[in-house]
């Protein structure tokens, strides 16, 4: 009596090796782990890598405008300071039901920031006066590129490495300060650069928490103050940073839910299992 | 074949080449398993001797007792005798004695020889040798466990040496001759040689015996900090390093008569005449040292080349030692150049002047300046120059080398603050070093595990991060200029222990040269055994060296029927040898050039390590190259190995020859 | 019919491992049915020339240094004359490559279809498809396949892979499983401890092979059954988990770990438990719980790739990769062990063996060699054709490499002809059998 064809390896000798049944790639399922993305909840989200963006232009910004004098050293050292420190007050009372450090504890290590960035910054003012401009800025440019390559956008992927960004974006702040005349002017880059990519994020993402219309009000006020500020320096950088945020935003939004009815994934018996607890 | 002798087919008869010139007699000599040595002929007795003679020299088991090897017939000679050999022979036979009997046939150069009794079935090889060169043959390597040809023929020769006096009253009370091979003179000059030397080794022990119970007295000096203190300075290291070797030698060799080991005699002997040499080149140089002042020229040339150039104008370029340009002044030069921008590095400037000002500082307490009378180091050395000069003439009395570390001493101390910049500079370089490697693994988000030994990821806080990154900055930009006077001074350093390496490698050399042994090598060739001590001749006109003297060989032509007679002859030993057998062992581990630059890219440093490391370099290149020569030598010799050995075996390989 | 095989691929003695004992049996048995078989593999260290193992199975060890992963630098045209003098010398007729990550298996069978050699690939292992690693391989694996005339799986789970991602005719393909030395795998149950029962894990502690489970279980059947103790043989990096959960539940004398076992002495370890455990999140056969199951232990294994269709289900209990599950499964064994309703080990022994012979194989594969020497031979046309359907940009590229093989090859063939290529002289194997010689010249389509 001939038996069904069994997908075993230990009967079936009637048949030959070649054999093909009916129920061959059975098991085959395709694009099970799909999500369904909403257009406008995309857009949203990706206001984080416009948030970063913006950042990193409004510092370099800034770091023109003392260069061109624009603004004095003593000047952006007290907004900042004063920004810095509603910045932290907001912080308190958004975070208020949340543990964390005291206030004490906080105030201690920006005393330390402040003493160690004056100390440092005559050292830091003549750090690269023999290399030639054009070094300091590709450098700077590679360090800041890192710095949003790094960055932590919320997204659980290996490549996230919150170190190596911040670290890269400090690196870039003492190249650029060292390119400025006094000590002022150096303390103030590394002032600014602490504020923004140290100390911003972790209010950025309180305020995510908060409410989602926060987000939206943030992504939408820093990109105006980067395209506006970029638009004093020059014409088509400004146009070109708005075209590369509309972009960003909506054009990879919408190239992304597009992509979605092509995938094409393939599941079976022979991956590679999860384990589950 | 050298394994079983003892159940091999073969048997080797050595023979001494005098042997074959004197009358008919009775061959007394040495047994070993599997080979006899001659050392005696003895003139046929009476046949009433017979029994007295055999029971005697019956042949034992006992590997060192004369014994009664075989008969030598020279029939030619003496005819009327015939009955005597051939009762002699009837005799052996009857005892049932294995006897090599040695014929001479009709005046022809060969010896010939059958056996009977129980050597019938083995198959015998004559070797006939020169015992005058043999005898008294001195060995570089100790053969004494191998039992190999030489050995039984220098024991047997030494057997018959203690025997050799009761041998002779027992022949002279049966009314016998016994002719011997072996001369019992020692010439004059060994003789003189052997006096001289029992009586310094006499003195040597009585001098460190007196020494040590001064060190007893002394009191409780620590042995740690007197061995610290000896080693230090090139020069006591040098001193006391001869001191050790003579004695350990001296004490082996004592009982000066008595020693057989003539290894450790010629090992005396080099060193003996090592530190006459020593002794004579020390004094040489010192005595032209001492000569038309040339000491105090000496040193006060060394002076202004190691001195600032600022004073004393009228000392200028009259002796023919000055030079030109001197030291610290070159190095100010050298200093003022790299505060610029030394072949257009980048180099952080307020860095760069700092250190510039710093290293300048000292060069200024170095030399001092006579001007605002403040006294520098050299200011300060400038009236024990010419007595250190001075002394080191002196030291000629104790040896050429000792000069010669005092000279390395010397310069070490002269250069002292060479030393002291390259000490900070290697400091501050390998602080740094390490900051930024600790500081870029924080960039990166790691951290050094020390007890996993790896590196591992970490969530630092914001704090940390921002000062590591800070700090990181600032080392990396600022390394560069660190980098450069680090590399500067190294290689200023580098030259300096090169120059004492230097001497140091030629005191080494020195204290392994095998004076002796040279000079008997080039004098009496024959003295003097390597490892490839003998070369065997077939044919006796056939020169075919066969470079090993444990196994003999298959000759070229063999009659069927007959024994192989085979002639043996010295080899004297080749240089490398020589220089093989009396350098020292090198036990240290072994460096190249690679660790050396890995060290010094890391700013290891220890100074005994960098100069034992620069010696030991030097020393490998030219022991390498002496090792590659000796190879060459080796694969020749076995080259006609091959050749010989691969023609079948036909001489000695069965029994189907009887 | 009697075919000349050369063995390509870059997993050889004296590297030991899965690919490479199935490379060497495999030869051995179908040199014991008269084949002449040889292999060609790269240097190992000082491992360079010809060498001759077992019955005269002539080994080239070519040349090439392995470049990562064991693995020679796949460049495509500088191994052409080299291939092509051996194929020639060997008079090969059969070309076998084993193992998608072997590039030196690729380019051979490329280089034997360019001469008009049959070429057959084993693969042996589970790939993805959504990892950058996959999908690079994964169109190699078209590319190379597209050209060969059959391909062996080890299993049918093997088979459905391999066809999805190579996208081939899946008559093309030919499922037969991999096999175990019965002799060697014998059950001793007297070196079993007498009262206490063993799990033995033989497995590199990696992250494929389940470690992470395995860490996560052994504390809990630990605690449920004081008189179950685990041997663990194997090392990897994962070894450090292992040793943690040993400290942190203090199971030193319960948990020895044994490092790595050498091959020979596998089988001392095996029989010195009572259950075998294999936790690995991918296997295309397993053939570890075959060599326990002729061992006489009784096996527990996580539910993945082709493992569920190799033992009968009363040899093997089977559980999703979760910890919850493998502690319940490993339970149930342990119960029925305690009943005594567990296999009997000699049986066990005897079923497997007799399942999963090395003949057995060499009897299967034969088949195929001779489905294959009747097939016809594909024209150049043909080929091309197939290559230009492995993709839009692919495609073209690929068909442009295999012109320019082509090319290549009539140059060498006219710089050293196949005239003037000595002949190897064939070792007179051992045979089983003496079978008619096959009398089809191999040289007549080489050019």
């Amino acid at each position: 009596m001939k038996n069904r064809w069994r997908k075993v390896l230990y009967e079936n000798h009637d048949k030959p090796d070649n054999y093909i049944d009916e129920t061959f790639l059975d098991d085959l399922k395709k694009n099970l782990y799909v999500r369904k993305y909403d257009l406008w909840t995309v857009i949203r989200e990706s206001g984080v890598v416009t948030q970063q963006i913006s950042c990193v232009c409004i510092f370099v910004l800034l770091f023109i405008y003392m260069k061109e004098d624009k603004i004095s050293p003593q000047m952006l050292v007290a907004i900042s300071l004063a920004t810095t420190f509603v910045g932290y007050l907001f912080f308190c009372w958004l975070s208020a039901s949340e543990l964390r450090r005291s206030a004490w504890a906080d105030l201690k290590s920006a005393g330390a920031f402040l003493t160690l960035s004056f100390g440092l910054s005559p050292i830091l003012m003549t750090l690269t006066s023999t290399i030639s401009t054009d070094t300091v800025y590709a450098m700077t440019v590679a360090m800041l590129l890192t710095n949003l390559l790094f960055h932590d956008y919320g997204a659980n992927a290996a490549i996230v490495s919150q170190s190596l960004s911040l670290n890269a974006a400090i690196f870039s702040a003492v190249c650029l300060a060292s390119r400025l005349p006094t000590r002022w002017h150096a303390f103030a880059t590394l002032a600014l650069a602490l504020q923004i990519f140290a100390l911003w994020p972790s209010l950025r993402i309180c305020l995510k928490q908060k409410h989602w219309l926060n987000q939206c009000l943030t992504t939408l006020l820093l990109t105006v103050l980067s395209v506006v500020g970029m638009a004093t320096i020059s014409f088509t950088g400004a146009v070109l940073l708005a075209l590369l945020h509309l972009f960003i935003s909506f054009g990879c939004s919408t190239w992304l839910i597009a992509l979605q009815p092509l995938k094409n994934n393939i599941h079976g018996p022979w991956d590679e299992a999860v384990i589950s607890n | 074949m050298e394994a079983d002798e003892a159940t091999s087919k073969i048997c080797k008869v050595f023979v001494p080449s005098k042997c074959l010139n004197g009358d008919s007699g009775i061959l007394l000599g040495l047994k070993a398993p599997g080979a006899m040595c001659v050392t005696s002929v003895l003139e046929i007795p009476r046949s009433n001797h017979w029994r007295s003679l055999y029971s005697r020299y019956k042949q034992t088991n006992h590997e060192n007792c004369t014994c009664i090897l075989g008969v030598w017939d020279n029939r030619v000679d003496s005819i009327q005798r015939n009955a005597e050999v051939n009762q002699c022979l009837r005799f052996a036979h009857d005892l049932q004695l294995p006897i090599v009997h040695l014929r001479k046939v009709n005046g022809a150069p060969q010896p010939q020889v059958s056996s009977c009794g129980a050597l019938c079935d083995k198959d015998i090889v004559v070797v006939i040798y020169d015992i005058d060169t043999l005898a008294n043959a001195v060995y570089l390597t100790d053969r004494s466990q191998v039992k190999s040809n030489l050995s039984l023929i220098t024991n047997s020769f030494a057997v018959y040496k203690e025997t050799r006096s009761e041998m002779l009253q027992w022949v002279k009370s049966k009314g016998l001759t016994l002719r011997e091979f072996v001369s019992h003179q020692v010439p004059l000059a060994s003789q003189l040689q052997n006096h001289v030397l029992r009586l310094f080794c006499w003195f040597f022990m009585n001098l460190s015996t007196f020494l040590s119970l001064l060190h007893r007295c002394v009191g409780s000096l620590n042995g740690y900090f007197v061995r610290l203190l000896l080693s230090l300075p090139a020069c006591l290291a040098q001193v006391s390093h001869r001191y050790t070797e003579i004695r350990q030698l001296a004490s082996r060799c004592l009982p000066f008569s008595k020693t057989r080991d003539t290894i450790l005699r010629l090992k005396l002997k080099n060193a003996f005449w090592r530190h006459i040499v020593d002794i004579i080149l020390g004094v040489a140089v010192m005595l032209w040292l001492t000569k038309d002042g040339r000491s105090a020229l000496l040193a006060e040339s060394a002076m202004t080349w190691a001195q600032v150039w600022t004073d004393h104008p009228k000392k200028k370029c009259t002796s023919k030692f000055c030079f030109k340009q001197n030291v610290a002044s070159q190095l100010q030069e050298l200093l003022h150049w790299m505060m610029g921008a030394p072949a257009g590095l980048k180099l952080n400037s307020e860095l760069a002047h700092f250190l510039g000002k710093f290293f300048l500082y000292h060069i200024y307490v170095w030399t001092g300046n006579i001007l605002i009378f403040h006294p520098g180091y050299l200011q300060f050395l400038r009236p024990f120059w010419s007595d250190a000069v001075w002394c080191i003439a002196l030291s000629g009395c104790l040896g050429l080398s000792v000069q010669l570390s005092l000279v390395q001493d010397l310069l070490s101390m002269m250069t002292l603050h060479i030393y002291c910049f390259y000490v900070y500079a290697a400091r501050l370089y390998h602080l740094q070093l390490s900051g930024l490697s600790s500081l870029w693994r924080l960039f990166r988000g790691k951290k050094w595990n020390s007890l996993r030994q790896r590196v591992d990821s970490v969530s630092y806080g914001v704090d940390q991060l921002f000062v590591g990154t800070l700090l990181f900055t600032i080392l990396l930009f600022l390394l560069p200029t660190t980098l450069m006077f680090y590399s500067v001074f190294a290689a200023l350093r580098s030259l300096v222990l090169l120059a004492q390496a230097s001497c140091q490698l030629a005191v080494q050399i020195f204290n392994a040269l095998p004076i002796y042994s040279a000079f008997l090598r080039v004098t009496r060739p024959d003295k003097l055994s390597g490892k490839n001590g003998v070369c065997f001749y077939h044919d006796f006109q056939q020169y075919l060296c066969l470079f090993q003297d444990d196994v003999l060989l298959y000759a070229l032509q063999q009659a069927p029927g007959q024994p192989l007679y085979l002639a043996m002859q010295f080899v004297p030993a080749c240089w490398t040898k020589l220089w093989d057998s009396s350098s020292p062992s090198n036990a240290a581990p072994s460096n190249s050039w690679r660790s050396l630059g890995s060290k010094l890219l890391r700013a290891i440093e220890n100074r005994d390590q960098l100069i034992g490391i620069y010696a030991e370099l030097l020393h490998k290149r030219v022991s390498r190259e002496m090792e590659t020569r000796h190879e060459r030598q080796i694969v020749q010799s076995s080259k006609w190995q091959t050749y010989i050995s691969s023609q079948p075996p036909k001489a000695l390989a069965g029994s189907d020859r009887r | 019919m009697i075919h000349n095989i050369c063995m390509v691929s870059d997993f050889f003695y004296p590297n030991m491992g899965g690919v490479e004992s199935h490379i060497f049996q495999l030869s051995q048995c179908l040199m014991e049915r008269g084949h002449k078989v040889i292999i060609v593999t790269h240097c190992y260290g000082n491992r360079n020339g010809v060498r001759y193992l077992t019955n005269g199975l002539k080994v080239y060890y070519l040349p090439i240094y392995p470049f990562y992963n064991q693995c020679v630098l796949p460049t495509v045209f500088p191994t052409l004359p080299l291939i092509r003098f051996i194929l020639l010398r060997e008079k090969i007729s059969i070309v076998h490559g084993h193992s998608s990550f072997s590039t030196l298996a690729h380019e051979a069978m490329f280089h034997a279809r360019t001469m008009g050699i049959k070429a057959i690939f084993t693969d042996h292992s589970l790939f993805g498809f959504a990892d950058g690693s996959s999908i690079i391989t994964n169109k190699v694996l078209k590319y190379s396949l597209a050209g060969t005339n059959h391909v062996i799986c080890v299993s049918h789970t093997s088979k459905e892979n391999t066809v999805l991602r190579a996208a081939i005719n899946p008559h093309k393909v030919s499922v037969i499983p991999n096999a175990i030395d019965g002799t060697i795998f014998t059950p001793d149950p007297s070196k079993r401890h007498p009262c206490r029962l063993r799990v033995i894990v033989m497995c590199r502690l990696v992250y494929r092979k389940g470690a992470d489970l395995l860490a996560a279980i052994i504390p809990q059947i630990c605690s449920q059954h004081p008189d179950v103790d685990f041997i663990i043989g194997g090392d990897g990096p994962k070894r450090i988990v292992i040793e943690e959960m040993r400290e942190s539940h203090s199971l030193q004398d319960r948990v020895k770990l044994l490092g790595t076992v050498p091959h020979h002495q596998v089988r001392d370890v095996l029989v010195q438990g009572d259950f075998f455990l294999n936790t690995s999140l991918t296997e295309a056969f397993c053939i570890a719980i075959v060599e326990a199951v002729s061992c006489g232990l009784q096996v527990i294994s996580t539910k993945v790739g082709g493992v569920p269709e190799v033992l009968p289900i009363d040899f093997i209990q089977l559980a999703p990769p979760s910890s919850k599950a493998l502690v319940a499964a490993l339970n149930a064994a342990i119960d029925l062990r305690r009943q005594e309703k567990h296999v009997d080990p000699l049986v066990a022994h005897q079923r497997v063996a007799k399942l999963y012979t090395w003949q057995n194989v060499a009897m299967r594969t034969e088949k195929v060699y001779n489905a294959m020497a009747e097939e016809p031979e594909i024209e150049l046309r043909d080929r091309l054709l197939r290559y230009s359907q492995c993709g839009p940009v692919a495609g073209k590229i690929f068909i442009v490499i295999a012109v320019i093989n082509y090319f290549f090859l009539i140059i060498v063939a006219y710089w050293s002809p196949a005239e003037h290529i000595d002949i190897a002289t064939d070792f007179p194997h051992k045979l089983k059998s003496t079978p008619q010689r096959w009398t089809r010249s191999a040289a007549k389509r080489t050019k």
